[in-house]
């Protein structure tokens, strides 16, 4: 009678039937323990939670993506802070030399030269270009934003325009005598007013045609997921128009050949202009300056962000290294016992014991 | 009681004594056959010298168990060999091979190209994204197809198989049978049945009925008869090309057909209905998933008619119906999406088109001035790209989300089907191991107690040819005393 029953293959397999099992295993944690505790099959692991870790990563490179972008972004409105200091420091210089104390009989062609010479700096930094791109153009970054107003041959558009507007109201053109020095104060104040000839050659529309092709829609870019922000100056904008409104009238009514009083009032008018103008391009500043510190601060939170998603990567995809090693240990000692297991037990047979 | 009989008993024993050991060579010789089951040789006695009956060990609840288990292992290492196949398709997440990292890759492009919109290379890097994405989704439906179609083979091929092994288990029917009436040693034949039921039970599930002369009738787990005097024909219809939409055939068991919807019982274990789960569930699921998400990113990049008086149409991405939007659950999305010609450089199409659109002619063209840095557009793409979609039901997808979170749902789904695949196949190859163990030890062979047994029958022989040699010398004494 037999109590107990095992069959010869059972009896020979059973040692090596786990060894498939742990070479497997020893396999996957190898993999896992080289690879800082990564999962060696991340799908198989996570299974329905896969969806969450792709979620995760495409935000890490989202954000990576985007840290590049406001990277490229900053150049930009840094440019165009600067352009803009730059235009700013020049229209208080301009300001300083009108000072009322200062001017002398002499200062009449000073003042002219600056104007014209300030005027070619402005159309210079409205023309500044980064990457391809035309700083103060609107969203028309592709052209020249500001057409020059001193040109090599021929009279500039908007040369003309004054040329053309000084004459349909005095009947002659600036700096010709002896008209020149008839024109009274009033006249001057007439044609320098709020709304009158010369203010027109400034409206939107005369602007468009004979100063600018800038697009009076500024560049506007995503900073961070679903925050867009200005991050241009369309030349079109009031404080500019005004600068050039200003170097233009310094330059080319003819200061020098105006009468005292007369040359008063169009002082008068510049300084009032070089004020209200640098006052604007201040306020300008300050809001490309917010864009600035924005994009400074979203800067800091991404960073902050990212380290949080790469940790929520970590945590799904990885496990314990330490644990991985470990088990790495633990498997080759099974494996060790059961190849000699397997050995061993080939070597028994009865028939080695009877004779 | 004579010397005579006593002689005649002696030789008796010797011949059982044969019987004895050619019954232990031939379980020696079946150590190492896993299907082989012990022979017993009893010694019945009669009135005269004995005899020996040769039986064989069986267990039929092990086996049943065994061959059940067997079915069922079979069916999931299907599904799951399907959908390690279809696992390529997501990939580890770290390599950005998954469809969601290709849209997410778009989504990135199309961020850097609005951020400056008058880079040409940004533009291009956009319509190169989503060609990139659009050709892996024409892989993934690929993918799937040919999982198809190759399920829809190893259905075949199981069909043929099954069809052989009935025609070979009646004649192993037949010998069983036979060897029954006349009384003859049907151990091997019987060994012989049980290998070809454990090699069907791999490719459907199946019960047995022994009747009377150890006639046995095979059903298939639903209850169709396989085998009932005679073996019944299995067919099957394969499909030779399989594209989205393509519905393959059934198979049918003497003419009633025993898998898919139709059937009132289908089959319930086995590689068969492994199979059939991938050819008609698994794959059509994930087709639709695929579809779906292609339907859904064409749609997220149309291109809507400015005055609104034309219908919107397919912009960025294209497929072979276009330019008319799909339309829900459209069926082939994933295989025919592309990118729009009009938007592709290497087909002569302008990438600044991404910027402006007019891919569809005037109507729908945004950047109206042809300004350089004009990102209304890209923007609008975005957050259609980003905005909440419906998709279908059987589809299992969230019923509304963006396009991006269904591609990770469709990851998501289709690593949980894997998963729990992986385990049930873990899990049904332990029983099946253990099953088999329990059946081996229950009617396999001991080496070790064959050699005690061959021991025990040197012994026994010994005796019977003293005990001649003794009747013999007693004889001999007679005869000399007579003489």
């Amino acid at each position: 009678m037999q109590t107990t029953f095992i069959s010869t293959v059972n009896f020979l397999n059973t040692p090596r039937s786990t060894m498939n099992r742990l070479q497997a295993d020893l396999d996957k944690a190898n993999s896992e323990s080289t690879h800082d505790g990564r999962y060696a099959d991340v799908g198989l692991e996570l299974g329905y939670r896969t969806g969450l870790t792709l979620d995760l990563r495409q935000g890490l490179d989202e954000i990576e993506a985007q840290v590049t972008r406001n990277g490229l972004t900053a150049t930009r409105v840094n440019s165009g802070y600067q352009a803009l200091d730059r235009a700013r420091s020049d229209g208080e210089a301009f300001m300083a030399t009108l000072t009322p104390g200062k001017l002398n009989d002499a200062s009449a062609t000073t003042i002219a030269q600056a104007a014209s010479s300030k005027l070619t700096a402005l159309i210079g930094e409205l023309n500044t270009q980064t990457g391809g791109q035309y700083l103060f153009g609107g969203i028309n970054t592709a052209q020249v934003p500001v057409k020059d107003y001193e040109t090599t041959s021929g009279t500039s558009d908007a040369k003309q325009a004054f040329v053309d507007a000084f004459k349909a109201e005095f009947g002659f053109e600036p700096g010709t005598q002896p008209g020149s020095s008839t024109i009274t104060p009033t006249q001057m104040q007439e044609f320098l007013a709020d709304g009158g000839p010369f203010a027109t050659l400034f409206s939107d529309t005369a602007w468009q045609k004979n100063w600018s092709r800038a697009s009076d829609r500024p560049v506007r870019s995503e900073i961070a997921r679903n925050e867009t922000v200005n991050t241009s100056v369309s030349a079109n904008v009031q404080p500019l128009r005004q600068l050039a409104m200003l170097y233009s009238l310094g330059s080319s009514i003819g200061l020098s050949s105006l009468s005292s009083t007369t040359q008063a009032v169009v002082y008068d008018k510049l300084r009032s202009l070089a004020g209200t103008a640098t006052w604007g391009v201040t306020g300008i500043q300050a809001d490309v300056g917010a864009v600035q510190a924005r994009i400074t601060t979203i800067g800091t939170q991404m960073d902050i962000q990212k380290t949080i998603l790469k940790e929520g990567v970590r945590n799904l995809e990885y496990g314990d290294p330490v644990e991985a090693a470990g088990r790495v240990k633990n498997l080759t000692t099974q494996l060790e016992i059961s190849y000699s297991l397997t050995n061993q037990v080939n070597k028994l047979s009865l028939m080695d014991y009877v004779r | 009681m004579s010397l005579s009989v006593a002689l005649n008993t002696a030789r008796g024993s010797l011949s059982a004594n044969g019987l004895q050991t050619d019954t232990v060579s031939r379980n020696v010789a079946g150590v190492g056959d896993a299907a082989y089951s012990r022979k017993v040789a009893s010694l019945v006695t009669t009135d005269g010298p004995v005899r020996v009956v040769v039986n064989r060990v069986s267990n039929t609840a092990l086996f049943d168990k065994m061959i059940n288990s067997t079915s069922d292992l079979a069916g999931r290492k299907a599904i799951l060999d399907a959908l390690k196949s279809l696992e390529q398709t997501v990939g580890d997440t770290e390599a950005d091979g998954s469809m969601a990292a290709k849209l997410s890759a778009l989504n990135q492009a199309l961020s850097n190209a609005a951020n400056q919109p008058n880079d040409q290379n940004l533009a291009k890097a956009a319509v190169a994204a989503a060609k990139d994405l659009a050709r892996a989704m024409n892989e993934a439906s690929t993918t799937v197809q040919s999982v198809r179609k190759n399920a829809d083979d190893e259905i075949n091929d199981s069909v043929v198989t099954i069809n052989d092994l009935l025609t070979q288990f009646d004649k192993a029917n037949r010998a069983v049978m036979t060897g029954t009436v006349t009384g003859a040693d049907i151990s091997d034949a019987l060994d012989n049945r049980d290998k070809i039921l454990a090699q069907l039970s791999q490719e459907l599930g199946i019960t047995t009925v022994v009747r009377a002369n150890n006639d046995m009738a095979i059903y298939a787990d639903n209850g169709s008869p396989l085998f009932d005097k005679t073996a019944r024909s299995v067919t099957f219809q394969p499909t030779s090309v399989f594209a989205p939409g393509t519905t393959g055939n059934a198979v049918f068991i003497d003419g009633v057909q025993v898998t898919g919807s139709k059937s009132l019982m289908p089959l319930q274990t086995g590689r068969i209905v492994g199979q059939m789960t991938v050819r008609d569930e698994v794959t059509i699921t994930y087709q639709k998933q695929l579809d779906a998400i292609a339907g859904g990113v064409i749609s997220a990049f149309a291109e809507t008619n400015i005055d609104a008086t034309k219908p919107s149409l397919a912009g960025l991405l294209t497929y072979t119906g276009g330019p008319t939007l799909p339309t829900a659950g459209a069926v082939g999305l994933a295989a025919s999406i592309r990118v729009n010609a009009k938007a592709d450089p290497e087909q002569g199409g302008n990438p600044f088109t991404v910027r402006d659109g007019g891919m569809n002619g005037a109507g729908y063209t945004y950047n109206t001035s042809g300004d350089a840095a004009f990102s209304d557009h890209l923007r609008a793409l975005q957050a259609t790209f980003r905005a909440d979609q419906s998709f279908p039901t059987d589809s299992e997808l969230p019923t509304t989300a963006s396009v991006m979170t269904a591609a990770q749902a469709s990851a998501s789904w289709l690593e949980a089907a894997r998963k729990a695949a992986s385990a049930q196949v873990d899990t049904e190859s332990a029983v099946l191991s253990r099953t088999s163990t329990a059946l081996s030890n229950a009617t396999g062979v001991n080496r070790d107690d064959e050699v005690a047994t061959m021991l025990q029958l040197e012994k026994s022989y010994a005796a019977s040819a003293k005990l001649i040699a003794t009747v013999n010398a007693m004889l001999q004494s007679l005869l000399d005393a007579v003489r």
